[in-house]
């Protein structure tokens, strides 16, 4: 054959008349592609990023938090079979004051070797130099929080360790393994690198500054086996051995909060790089597969002809797959663009929400590669039965006469009564949609689709706001909250309470303790609060404040049968702090809440637990103007013991910050989406309906009806196909918003399901919407189609 | 293989050479239950460079036993032979190569592509033919050359009847086969059409088979095969061919 076949040019020009169509479907593809790409690409970005960082800082596979252990104290757990390497180390809370800060802000110190040498969560130093000499005064900050106060190598920071004020000198900045993802640690869920201070001093100096001469706190070390159980059991075996030097917490590398954070983040991510895109490359193949369907049907006598004049089986094939592959290719190709941009547009975000250092948008070919074939696959797929039908059409057969079109009654038409009442439009209608059965379905399952994605969306959103509420205003009425090093007694209240400005004082004590009942065990906190609690009230998911008895403890449902208890039994409790001896303790009531592993108990039994008589370790505090003076936050954070003074109004606002930022642009982007895949697979229902009616068409005009009135029939079938989606989509969202919040509901709490009518009024309405905008393409298109020439030519 | 070799038609003296021989072929169509036999044990022989038309009502097996001829369709039973090839053997490919060399099919309805140009719709065919004459030739001889970029739609049925013919006559096909061409036509436009096919066989020396019902055009071909009810009942010569021009359509 001499250069390309004339009848190419045919499907040039059919894809031409048909471009918005293919242009949207395309649109849709890219969309898919891109997302694939984008999502993916960044995927590997972060992960490549995170795994290099671990490995080259050497992030540790365990740690362990412990009073004090000597040098000496290692060598005998270095032997258990289990433990590669082992590396002690000193943390202490530090109390940073800043000028550009009203309150002190709680901070850690950690030690690093004076003479750098590679170590355990090492750090990567970004500016300045390590140690210099053998001055004491000296820190390196964390990367972050010098930014965030524009502290830089040769500045100086005020700090309170252990009690004694100390002048340090910045002299570098680094970044952490350990600190990637940048929580205070005086809590909260968002990252606020601005109240969230790591400072790293010498070894020697940190030690003697707390009393620590040649001991550590913490242990960090390397296993040989990384899968959870026999860490855990690893762990179990340090611990008890450890015992002896008090150890108060133990933690696998994969339990750090920072960890933790990334790998749901990356894994969110990878879950969303497979369903969006399959979502949008499903819809495009669906449509194709409609829309070539029709194409087949209606060019019976061309694809007959052309085998007449010769025209081989395969060739007839190659034609109709060439519709998949020009849309497949076209929508990868831009997909591609689309993914690279959204990668860099993601990468950036992530830039700022991750402390990673070298987080940059790379080049994936092979990425590329599999992704331009996912995109040409499902569209060559969509086409592929309709170019199989064509190629196996007998071309005598497919000559003759077209049969009359699926004649058939539909089911309605069998009921005499009921169909004589449908006036003649709607019997167009209901034809139209029953004679149509897979192409009715795809247009409602899309709809339905893109409908339950919108109300999901929306109201995880809503969930976040009622956690949120009821975290900051129903379950916390403090102004402040005091954190302290050691538990105090009543001393401090009746100080504090008579301070100015301040209206209430309620003291707390929280206590890290392991609870056991037979061989079920489980590390929890345990809050101690006081009688008559008004700043600080949990409460179940009804919204009732708990009542807490005078002994005993109230579970959380999931503690509850994580330990297999119900009220009447009673646990083994072991707290990590004072004592630390082994006490029974019954259990008085289980309840439904949002903090899936919370104990709670009277503070005057906790206090007696740990071997006290009356103890606290934070303080509540109701003050006369929520937003604390400057003077009274210096009074506050200059007495001893106070490590850490925290307002609940900055620290919501800045939730509120992060959710504005995050989900405002992600509920747009995703309202887009679910409108384009809604106006792409309903346009083109129409649109493939509107084809096959082309002669039907023509006679209503003929008959003078205005473009309005025979618009009227195809927007009676879309519009009554998509109600039904949007109807079952709501239902849809319902049913998906439980199942995620089943897959979502950890251990530390679980998501609500909450469900808004304003969400399922808001995803309607934006449906609604974009069906709307479709209607109108289809009313001018229906206005622009040559009618006459519908008579002229036999197809 | 015998069929694809396109050998040049060799001029005999005397009696003309078959050029394809129908031998006892029936079709039976299968309707689910009922069996609908179209054609019934049908001999025929076309020869080399003859005017053949094949008259007979509507439903009487016309079309299906063109499908037969122009390896279209395959018979329940009997032989159709292409020279020394039968083509019942045939496969689906070399049935293929068949009626891309051989065969010009020239339709009732046209079949004209509808978003291809005239030239274009030529071109479809002359992309796979051996020897092709150029598309604007064919165009040429049916009197269009004028309307070479023009669409179907914007082309009266007699044009587009002649833009098919030209399309069965770019390939160079050995064999014009023409299911009821003037079918669709008005007696003028439809005379034409037959003016054109008569000059094709006399000036070209294309073997044409002509379908009709208008027992009219039996006046102008070499011979007349007559069926009904699937059977030829009736095979006639005429001595005298009459051109079409002078018949009184
Ligand atoms: N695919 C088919 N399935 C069933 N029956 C068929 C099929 N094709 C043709 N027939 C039947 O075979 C018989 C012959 O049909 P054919 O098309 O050959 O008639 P025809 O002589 O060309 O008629 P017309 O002049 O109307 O074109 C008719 O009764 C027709 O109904
Ligand atoms: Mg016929």
């Amino acid at each position: 054959m001499r250069g390309p076949p004339t009848i190419l040019r045919s499907l040039l020009r059919e894809i031409r008349q048909r471009l918005g169509a293919i242009l949207l479907l395309g649109a849709l593809g890219a969309v898919g592609s891109g997302l694939l790409i984008g999502m993916l690409a960044v995927f590997y970005d972060l992960d490549a990023s995170r795994a290099r960082f671990y490995r080259e800082q050497r992030l540790a596979d365990f740690s362990l938090s412990l009073k004090r252990a000597p040098q000496s104290a290692l060598e005998p757990v270095l032997r258990h079979p289990g433990v590669r390497h082992l590396e002690g180390r000193v943390r202490i809370e530090a109390r940073v004051d800043l000028p550009d800060s009203p309150e002190p802000i709680t901070s850690t110190a950690l030690s690093l070797p004076r003479v750098r040498r590679p170590v355990l969560n090492d750090i990567l130093l970004v500016s300045g130099t390590w140690f210099e000499g053998s001055r004491e005064d000296q820190t390196i900050l964390n990367d972050a929080f010098a930014r965030a106060h524009d502290l830089r190598p040769g500045d100086h920071l005020e700090a309170l360790i252990m009690g004694r004020q100390q002048r340090l000198l910045v002299v570098g900045t680094a970044l952490a393994p350990e600190f990637v993802y940048v929580l205070p640690p005086a809590g909260g869920i968002v990252p606020d690198p601005a109240r969230t201070g790591v400072l790293y001093l010498p070894l020697d100096t940190l030690q003697d500054w707390s009393g620590l001469n040649g001991a550590f706190n913490e242990i960090l070390g390397l296993a040989w086996d990384l899968r959870p159980g026999p860490l855990r059991s690893t762990l179990r075996d340090l611990e008890r051995e450890l015992d002896p030097y008090g150890v108060t917490l133990s933690l696998t590398g994969e339990e750090l909060p920072s960890v933790q954070f990334l790998d749901n983040e990356l894994h969110e991510l990878q879950t969303s790089a497979t369903i969006l895109p399959a979502l949008c490359l499903g819809v495009v193949g669906l449509v194709l597969h409609i829309v070539t369907g029709r194409m087949v049907t209606q060019q019976r006598t061309t694809i007959g002809t052309l085998r007449a004049l010769g025209y081989t089986r395969s060739f007839i094939v190659r034609h109709y797959l060439g519709y998949g592959l020009v849309v497949g290719l076209g929508s990868a190709l831009a997909g591609m663009a689309l993914g690279l941009w959204i990668q860099s547009a993601m990468i950036r975000m992530y830039q700022d929400y991750f402390e990673l250092p070298d987080l940059r948008a790379d080049l994936y070919p092979g990425l590329l590669a599999v992704a331009l074939g996912v995109g040409v696959l499902f569209a060559v797929a969509g086409t592929v039965q309709a170019a199989l039908r064509a190629s196996r059409m007998n071309p005598a057969e497919a000559m003759r006469p077209p049969a009359p079109e699926k004649g058939g009654r539909i089911l309605l038409e069998r009921l005499p009564g009921l169909w004589d009442l449908v006036p003649f439009w709607g019997k167009l209608v209901a034809r139209s949609i029953f004679r149509n059965p897979f192409r009715s379905m795809v247009c409602v399952l899309t709809t339905l689709a893109a409908t339950a994605l919108l109300v999901e969306s929306l109201c995880m959103v809503a969930a976040l706001h009622v956690m949120i509420d009821h975290e900051f205003r129903h379950t916390s009425h403090q102004d402040l909250t005091l954190s302290l090093r050691e538990p105090v007694g009543r001393e401090l209240l009746s100080e504090l309470g008579a301070l100015p400005g301040i209206m209430a004082v309620e003291p707390q004590l929280v206590v890290s303790a392991d609870l056991s009942r037979g061989a079920r065990e489980k590390r929890t906190g345990l809050t101690g609060l006081v009688e008559g609690n008004r700043l600080s009230t949990p409460l179940d998911q009804q919204g009732l404040p708990l009542r807490i008895p005078e002994e005993g403890l109230v579970l959380a449902r999931k503690l509850a049968e994580i330990l297999d208890v119900g009220p009447g039994d009673t646990l083994l409790l072991r707290p990590l702090t004072g004592t630390r001896q082994t006490r029974r303790a019954p259990v008085v009531a289980v309840v439904d809440t949002y903090m899936g592993l919370g104990a709670w108990c009277r503070l005057e039994y906790l206090s007696r637990l740990i071997g006290e008589e009356w103890a606290a370790n934070s303080v509540l505090l109701d003050l006369a103007n929520p937003r604390p003076e400057r003077a009274l936050l210096e009074e506050l954070s200059r007495r001893p013991g106070v490590v850490g003074v925290e307002q609940r109004v900055r620290a919501l606002e800045k939730i509120q910050q992060l959710m504005d930022q995050n989900f405002g642009t992600s509920l747009l982007i995703l309202i887009l989406f679910s409108g384009l895949l809604a106006f792409g697979s309903v346009l083109n229902t129409a649109m493939v309906s509107l084809e096959e009616r082309r002669r039907e068409v023509g006679t209503l005009r003929v008959l003078g009806y205005s473009p309005a009135r025979v618009a009227l029939v195809f927007a009676a079938e879309i519009g009554l196909l998509s109600a039904v989606g949007i109807g079952l989509g709501l239902w849809g969202g319902i049913g998906l918003v439980h199942l995620v919040v089943q897959a979502y509901s950890r251990e530390l709490f679980r998501l609500p399901a909450v469900i808004p009518p304003e969400a399922l009024f808001q995803s309607a309405a934006v449906m609604l919407l974009f069906v709307a905008l479709a209607q109108v393409v289809v009313w001018r298109l229906v206005a622009r189609l040559p009618w006459l020439e519908v008579f002229k030519v036999r197809e | 293989m015998a069929i694809e070799g396109g050998e040049r038609r060799t001029h005999v003296e005397g009696q003309p050479q078959p050029l394809l021989t129908v031998r006892s072929v029936s079709k039976i169509y299968r309707m689910g239950e009922v069996e609908v036999p179209a054609l019934r044990e049908v001999d025929l022989e076309i020869r080399e460079g003859e005017f053949l038309v094949i008259l007979g009502p509507s439903g009487s097996g016309k079309s299906t036993l063109l499908n037969m001829i122009g390896g279209m369709d395959r018979p329940s039973s009997g032989q159709v032979l292409f020279g020394e090839q039968d083509l019942t053997r045939a496969s689906d490919r070399q049935l293929t190569l068949f009626r891309r060399h051989q065969i010009g099919f020239v339709f009732q309805f046209f079949n004209l592509v509808p978003t291809l140009t005239a030239l274009e719709n030529v071109q479809v065919a002359t992309d796979l033919a051996r020897e092709p004459l150029p598309a604007r030739e064919a165009l040429r001889i049916v009197g269009l050359e004028d309307r070479a970029d023009h669409f179907p739609s914007q082309l009266s049925g007699g044009q587009q009847q002649r833009v098919a013919i030209a399309r069965a006559l770019s390939a160079n096909p050995r064999l014009l086969l023409c299911d009821e061409p003037t079918g669709n036509l008005d007696t003028t436009t439809g005379a034409q059409v037959m003016e054109l096919l008569e000059q094709l066989n006399r000036e070209r020396g294309k073997t044409v088979v002509v379908i009709t019902h208008n027992a009219l055009v039996s006046r102008m071909g070499d011979r007349t095969a007559e069926i009904r009810d699937g059977r030829i009942v009736r095979l006639e010569i005429q001595p005298h061919r009459e051109p079409a021009r002078s018949l009184p359509w």
